[in-house]
């Protein structure tokens, strides 16, 4: 297996902080979601960690905001508030 | 240990770090775990984050799904993971990493794949909702 060594210019420390930063933040977003959900029904949503920063009805909208606004997506969610969820993974 | 969690639908996942060290630029990716894909790989909401230009990527690739083809670009990645009790150490490889810049792909998850999973023993329960993986 591909498996490597940390390398030396990389932070280990800060990697580890931010990786379990990123995961309570995402967790805590699954904690919130039901009450966004009935907030933003069918809308797409930018959560900021706090509060919706921006909501619309497509995610082509979305992409466009972000773009033309300039905003940095990290420790942030990006989420489509299915109703009545019909999109599958396959 | 490799820790994981469900989301609000009971998808697992796995938090990792995904560094491009050809760009110096990483991010922090929450990884669906997908024994079914061949390749890990990153869709629009986390390559946007790298702030990598596409057109400085190559290696184009077409890859095949349950819902056709996309492309795809392949770029050699390091994805480091939180490892043992409070993710006190890490575990890092390096893989190919396949890269997708498509809007369509805006509410799709990244995956985690079998370059990666068939170095793990995985326990699965979602009604322990225990996710844990073992090297």
């Amino acid at each position: 297996m591909p498996r490597v060594e940390f390398p030396s210019y990389l932070d280990k420390e800060e990697t580890l902080r931010s990786l379990r930063r990123s995961e309570t933040m995402m967790k805590h977003y699954f904690k919130v979601r039901p009450a966004l959900l009935e907030k933003y029904p069918d809308q797409w949503i930018l959560w900021d960690g706090e509060s919706v920063i921006h909501a619309c009805d497509t995610g082509a909208e979305m992409i466009r905001h972000i773009r033309e606004n300039n905003i940095n997506t990290r420790n942030m969610e990006i989420d489509h508030l299915e109703t009545n969820p019909t999109r599958m993974i396959l | 240990m490799i820790t994981g969690f469900f989301s609000s639908r009971g998808r697992p996942y796995i938090y990792g770090r995904v560094t491009l060290p050809r760009f110096g630029v990483s991010t922090d990716v929450p990884f669906l775990l997908d024994t079914g894909a061949d390749s890990s790989c990153l869709h629009f909401r986390h390559t946007s984050e790298l702030v990598v230009p596409e057109s400085s990527l190559g290696n184009e690739s077409s890859v095949g799904g349950i819902g056709g083809n996309a492309a795809y670009y392949r770029e050699p990645a390091m994805v480091t993971f939180a490892y043992g009790s409070g993710g006190i150490d890490e575990v890092s490889y390096n893989i190919d990493l396949a890269l997708s810049y498509s809007d369509a792909t805006l509410g799709l998850p990244s995956l985690l794949g079998r370059d990666i999973l068939d170095d793990w023993h995985i326990e699965y329960s979602r009604k322990r909702n225990l996710l844990r993986c073992m090297i």
